[in-house]
């Protein structure tokens, strides 16, 4: 097991450069200079030339990408071009507001998704299979920020349940969070029934069958267990994908999270700030899947041994 | 008669095993009738968005404004009602399904055909050039795909290209993941062997001999794709950073929309309702092939 942890913990280092050049390449092209930026629209192109020769801007992208990283090595993700204040303090004030939609979308996509899905596995065939398999088709094919508009309507704009945007109390935050949950919950169900249907054909099902265990017991006792490794990566796989996907309901309901910072950002060209979201979001996500790997290898050696 | 002679010939040759594959899938999928009239709402869009090019001029009758019929409800004359510049929401979204339609197909088509590049030949060069390569392709699944399809656009500009390129980053490296296992496990059988043994060259194996054994498996995933593509084409418009107003894009209509919804919810319904179903249609197409292309269900 410890072979295997470190090997998968090396194993994320040359990741950790590629995504971070990759972004740095992309927005080493952004039309946003720090001059251009810093100084407005009334300045001319000298200016800007020499305000971008201060920083050192006009040396190649390698040079300026070892810099960067150095830097970020040290916590130093650089400064916003128009305003001076580090990337840092600019940008995780805003980051438990989508810290909590993110995970409390995943926690009720995984409350509600589970169970369906263990429930259409075991009656499949019946009508409670064909309906929960309808109806997770369907709202797989609704876009979030469409379902967040529905939502809206209903509950803010209709029946005036629900402040329609801003944060504060827990109100604001059941609509944003139904509407990451609602797409993410069917997914899980689709997948858990898919999971659960491959572990209740399997040999181990039909040993414990043999041996006279209960319905129950199989479901319970053996079959989840199993089926659950594929949903638990899924889900951590999910909880890091929304906390990209938040903008939208962030977006929707005025929400003053990460992704309308980046969103600013980007419409500002304010290029570092955008640079250290992206890595922030990505090395996260890397983390995340890193330990959903390590407790799928603590929970199942087969995956130990592929790897060790 | 000729029926029962039909049938008869029929049965004979499935005696004799003369049975076509994709006659056999076209039949499994035929049986179920909600994949059929997905594929049926599919065909019928298709025709829609080609004909809505011709049927409506786009500087008149789409995006020109008409002060004297500002948010009128929906009627017999203008079916989705019409939006706050006096636009007739139904052309509009009938002319959308333009956009949608090709993000969702070109997008995937190019995806596809780079994934395939690069999948079969890490799968099938294997060595250094297939990990420097893969472990690229798996660093960029890390980045949040929405965050790098906004980086994307933000630096090469909202608009076509800009969407086109950040969906096609976005959705190369899961093709490349699936072709090189497909690949993987297509490569050691023994008629590539021979193919080699007997002197054929790389590509040709590639193309001939192992490219038509990846097709089946991943047609359901370029539908899955095709839909994927759509909604996120919408998404980002529907942020301000894909296609710009007054073009009538899904996504940008119903950002439009918003600021009006409280009191004309009606706009902000119909072009969610043509996301959703165009979405839906080919993810039960998706479903329908999966059951059709099962060896258990033919």
């Amino acid at each position: 097991m410890l072979k295997f942890a470190v090997k998968r913990i090396l194993f994320i280092i040359p990741s950790i450069f590629i995504i971070t050049f990759v972004t740095f390449l992309i927005m080493s092209f952004s039309a946003g200079s720090p001059g251009s930026v810093a100084l407005g629209i009334t300045a001319t192109p000298e200016e800007i030339a020499e305000y971008n020769h201060a920083v050192g801007y006009d040396r190649p992208v390698l040079v300026r990408y070892a810099d960067y990283m150095l830097n970020a090595l040290q916590g130093d993700f650089g400064e916003s071009y128009s305003s001076g204040v580090p990337v840092v303090d600019l940008l995780m004030p805003k980051f438990p507001t989508t810290l909590k939609l993110a995970l409390f979308a995943v926690l009720f996509s995984a409350l509600i998704g589970i169970p369906i899905g263990v429930l259409a596995a075991v009656k499949k065939g019946t009508i409670a299979d064909t309906g929960t398999t309808v109806v997770s088709l369907v709202l797989a094919s609704i876009p979030g920020f469409w379902l967040g508009l529905l939502l809206l309507l209903l509950f803010s704009y209709q029946l005036g349940l629900l402040p329609p945007f801003g944060i504060g109390t827990w109100k604001h935050y059941v609509m944003p969070v139904a509407t990451l949950a609602i797409p993410s919950s069917a997914y899980v169900a689709r997948m858990v029934r898919m999971t659960m249907l491959e572990a209740l054909s399997s040999d181990y099902v039909r040993t414990a069958r043999a041996k006279g265990a209960g319905p129950g017991r199989i479901v319970f006792v053996h079959v989840l267990r199993n089926a659950m490794l594929p949903v638990i990566t899924q889900l951590g796989m999910s909880f890091a994908g929304l906390l990209g996907g938040a903008v939208i309901a962030e977006q929707i309901f005025g929400m003053p999270g990460f992704g309308t910072a980046i969103l600013e950002a980007i419409n500002k060209k304010e290029t570092m700030i955008v640079l250290g979201a992206t890595i922030f979001l990505s090395l996260l996500y890397m983390l995340i899947m890193l330990a959903m790997d390590l407790i799928n290898a603590l929970l199942n050696p087969k995956i130990r041994d592929n790897m060790g | 008669m000729t029926k029962r002679r039909r049938s008869r010939q029929k049965r004979l040759a499935d005696m004799a095993g003369q049975t076509n594959p994709a006659m056999d899938v076209w039949r499994n999928f035929a049986r179920h009738p909600v994949s059929m009239a997905a594929l049926v709402i599919l065909i019928l869009m298709i025709i829609a968005a080609v004909v809505s090019g011709f049927l409506f001029d786009y500087d008149t009758e789409v995006t020109a404004l008409n002060p004297a019929e500002l948010l009128q409800p929906p009627s017999a004359e203008h079916w989705f009602g019409t939006d706050k510049f006096g636009r007739d929401v139904f052309i509009r979204v009938m002319y959308g399904a333009r956009y949608s339609l090709f993000f969702g197909i070109v997008t995937t088509a190019v995806s596809m055909v780079l994934g395939i590049l690069i999948g079969a030949t890490c799968a099938y060069f294997g060595g250094l050039y297939d990990i420097i390569v893969m472990r690229i392709m798996d660093s960029l699944v890390c980045i949040p795909s929405i965050l790098l399809m906004l980086t994307l656009v933000a630096v090469l500009g909202k608009g076509m290209r800009g969407i086109i390129i950040a969906l096609v980053v976005t959705s190369v490296p899961g093709f490349a993941r699936i072709i090189r296992s497909i690949v993987l496990n297509v490569v050691h059988q023994e008629y590539v062997e021979a193919a080699r043994a007997s002197g054929t060259g790389n590509g040709t194996i590639i193309l001939r001999h192992i490219l038509p054994n990846c097709f089946g498996p991943i047609l359901v995933d370029v539908l899955m794709s095709v839909s994927s593509c759509i909604m996120a084409a919408a998404s980002l418009s529907f942020l301000g950073m894909g296609i710009q107003a007054p073009a009538p894009e899904w996504g940008s209509m119903l950002n439009e929309a918003m600021e009006h919804m409280r009191a004309y919810p009606y706009l902000g319904i119909f072009p969610g309702l043509a996301i959703v179903i165009t979405t839906l249609c080919f993810n039960l197409l998706g479903d329908g092939l999966t059951d059709a292309l099962d060896p258990k269900n033919r």
